[in-house]
């Protein structure tokens, strides 16, 4: 087989890195919908749009931070070597071993890097966000997540299902099953399920915890617990399906899903803000942003542990032994005391590297 | 924009900062809390008296013509 090499750039550059980054954005519950139902040839073209937007983005970044790139040296090596009269052994310049390890592996290193960091973060973000549930074009294909999870109640068109200060414990599935032209009826609390393999909106199977199965007796359909501890549900003939959920108050905002919310916010910012504090950008004339990069390094790490504490004073809550409390005076005081000592540690320490 | 060559200092500034980095990339898989049966729920399918009190309040909603949310 002829394996163009136009082609390996492509599989490299921006074709692997779609997959990866699309295998890791499906994480978990979604896993099923990177190739679901898909050939090979869709898997292929969907990856394309991710891979190039990932690419034109990464070649940005990291010809303007890290180290400018030579096209033009990359591409004439590419015409030396598809050309058949050339001896790249005779040819001048930089030896290709000496190109590829010094420029094209650190590139390609750093584009399968951000490619599995933006993979891994961009999904569970539009899911802890809530974008998905908000927005019908970030939602994931498994329809069922949402439904046991209670998730449905934030979509647009299911909005007045929704009731204010109430929290989901766990879900009670009523499962019909039709089987040899007799229907069976299961109920009991949701607590996993699977999915078609190669259809990630139907239904496999659902695992039920005290699960019960109705008979009829004298006429009246009476509830017969099933012994053991988990029922498979096989849903391949499943008929319907009824869900109940289970709430409890939510009456105190620190048990509600805010504070987790709150710190998955401050986490972000605290990760979005260190290529601030790496890369200078010169657009920006500032004084204070230019006489920081004139600091050392320790005084630079120094800045960067005031900046996220100037940042934390404005978060509320506060993580104790597993559960969120609001800050309290003491807690203020003692950030505000190691803003103080960190200023004046700055403006100790010798101010140029 | 300039291209800025990092030297071994900022490389030591951009290795402390990326481990930051992960620590509260790692800090956002653990407050994923895309579960279906959520902490106090694991805690009450465990416990067989509690399970009772939520399969009569459940029965009774059923029974019960009018669509009633159940809470525990």
């Amino acid at each position: 087989m002829d394996i163009s090499l136009g082609f390996v750039l492509i599989l490299t550059l921006i074709l692997f890195p779609g997959l990866l980054f699309r295998r890791l954005y499906f994480y978990e519950e979604f896993s099923k919908q990177f190739n679901s139902g898909h050939n090979l040839v869709w898997l292929v073209a969907v990856s394309t749009v991710p891979g190039i937007l990932i690419l034109l983005s990464v070649y940005w970044f990291y010809s303007s931070y890290i180290t400018e790139i030579d096209l033009g040296e990359i591409i004439d090596k590419f015409k030396d070597i598809k050309n058949p009269d050339v001896r790249l052994k005779q040819t001048n310049g930089t030896p290709i071993h000496l190109l590829l390890k010094s420029k094209v592996a650190p590139f390609v290193g750093f584009l399968y890097l951000l490619s599995t960091l933006l993979g891994l973060i961009s999904g569970r973000f539009i899911r802890l966000s809530g974008l998905d549930t908000r927005f019908k074009l970030l939602r994931f294909k498994n329809y069922w997540f949402y439904l046991f999870n209670g998730y449905h109640t934030r979509f647009k068109k299911m909005k007045h299902m929704k009731e204010k200060n109430k929290k989901h414990v766990f879900t009670k599935a009523d499962i019909l099953i039709d089987s040899n032209s007799k229907t069976h009826l299961y109920s009991g609390i949701v607590v996993d399920y699977e999915l078609v393999s190669n259809d990630c909106t139907a239904l496999s199977k659902v695992m039920l915890q005290n699960a019960e199965r109705y008979s009829l007796k004298e006429g009246k359909r009476v509830p017969v617990g099933i012994p053991g501890k988990i029922l498979v549900v096989d849903c391949s003939n499943m008929k319907n399906i009824n869900l109940t959920y289970i709430y409890e108050e939510a009456k105190d905002i620190l048990k509600s899903k805010i504070p987790n919310k709150v710190e998955v916010i401050f986490g972000l910012i605290i990760v979005l803000l260190i290529p601030v504090f790496v890369f200078q950008a010169d657009a920006i004339k500032w004084w204070a942003y230019k006489s920081y990069f004139s600091l050392p390094w320790y005084s630079k790490v120094i800045a960067y542990f005031l900046t996220i504490q100037f940042i934390s004073l404005i978060n509320p809550f506060v993580k104790k032994r597993g559960e969120y409390q609001y800050v309290n005076w003491q807690s203020i005081l003692a950030k505000i005391f190691w803003v103080g000592l960190m200023i004046l540690l700055i403006w100790i320490l010798p101010k140029t590297s | 924009m300039d291209t800025k060559k990092n030297d071994t200092t900022e490389t030591w500034l951009a290795i402390i900062l990326g481990v930051l980095a992960v620590l509260l990339v790692k800090s956002l898989f653990e407050n994923d809390d895309s579960k279906i049966v959520s902490k106090k729920g694991r805690k009450i399918l465990s416990d067989q008296e509690k399970m009772k009190e939520v399969n009569e309040k459940i029965s009774k909603s059923e029974k019960s013509d009018e669509h009633q949310e159940i809470f525990i």
